[in-house]
């Protein structure tokens, strides 16, 4: 006799993805092949509804996280100085820098929410251009709905220009190190953005309101 | 092609999108050329440089390269249990209540 009691969730984001909503029959969606213990932190972030979610917090989203906050962006591209600088008006109006002068990103960079960028070859080519991003802490995560990742983390991001204007952002994981095959195999997103303009947006700290939604395991706080 | 997929409030307050730059014939502008060998993917004249980004809240969702099929599975096949499963369990429960 088939209970849906009986049936055991799938390790990695059984409970997760759907913000805990049970996929219906015959519903096909990615699974990303965790780790037990990255299965277990991505569960609880979703249990908790992203609670603790750092871009909540205004902390920077590190690494492909920039390119899936949905603020507009500018792009400098600076080829005197051999360097691309990107504004994020976004969360906590976060920068980064991509180096072209041929330097190659150490994995012995400081462990940061903002990582080394450094583009893969001097050549690059006319409508795409590649760069590795090293130097990952393990504070920020990679999505709104909590996939975690290690220190180890090496993502080589690739930009396409097809057309004026359209840009599209792949970012791979690279490397798994010994902790981090949560996102092993090819999590990354691909999308192309369109022109747009600048607005205005304050990310405020200390928000409390986060914190008083739900407990750590999806109940009404008991507080309000 | 950058649609807001989110319900976040902060995607509601985002920029007002810009019409796409297109030529007389209805085909996209090309490439901007770049003086050096790379693309450029700054500002050229006549545009601001700056582009809109999308609300991407599962990158579980957005796999790409050849590993993505391996990733995939039909939800349902994964969390059903097998015919031989399900016989088995019953087993085992019907011990449980015996004993």
């Amino acid at each position: 006799m088939r209970s849906a009691r009986t049936w055991r969730q799938p390790l990695g984001g059984g409970e997760g993805d759907g913000g805990g909503r049970r996929p219906r029959r015959r519903e096909v969606r990615a699974v990303v092949p965790f780790q037990p213990w990255a299965a277990a932190v991505y569960d609880y972030n979703s249990k908790n509804e992203s609670k603790y979610d750092p871009e909540g917090y205004c902390l920077p989203p590190g690494g492909p996280r920039m390119m899936a906050t949905p603020y507009p962006a500018e792009i400098i591209q600076l080829p005197e100085q051999k360097r691309i600088i990107m504004i994020f008006e976004g969360a906590t109006h976060i920068w980064r820098e991509i180096f072209m002068d041929g330097r190659a990103a150490s994995r012995r960079a400081t462990r940061s929410t903002r990582p080394i960028s450094a583009t893969r070859s001097a050549a690059g080519k006319a409508t795409r251009s590649s760069s590795d991003v090293v130097g990952f802490n393990e504070a920020t995560w990679l999505d709104y709905f909590g996939h975690p990742h290690t220190d180890q983390l090496h993502v080589v991001e690739r930009f396409t220009r097809p057309n004026k204007s359209t840009l599209h952002y792949e970012a791979i994981d690279r490397r798994s190190g010994r902790l981090h095959e949560a996102v092993q195999g090819g999590v990354g997103h691909s999308v192309a953005c369109e022109r747009a303009s600048s607005s205005e947006y304050i990310c405020q700290e200390n928000n409390k309101y986060l914190q008083r939604l739900t407990d750590d395991f999806g109940q009404p706080d008991a507080r309000q | 092609m950058c649609r807001r997929s989110g319900s976040d409030a902060q995607a509601a307050a985002g920029a007002p999108r810009v019409a796409d730059a297109a030529l007389p014939d209805g085909t996209a502008e090309p490439t901007p050329a770049s003086l050096t060998a790379r693309v450029n993917l700054g500002r050229v004249a006549g545009e601001k440089g700056i582009w809109n980004v999308p609300y991407i809240t599962n990158m579980g969702m957005r796999l790409v390269g050849r590993r993505r099929q391996a990733h995939r599975r039909t939800a349902a096949v994964a969390r059903r249990p097998s015919r031989r499963q399900r016989a088995q369990r019953a087993d085992v429960a019907a011990a449980a209540r015996r004993r």
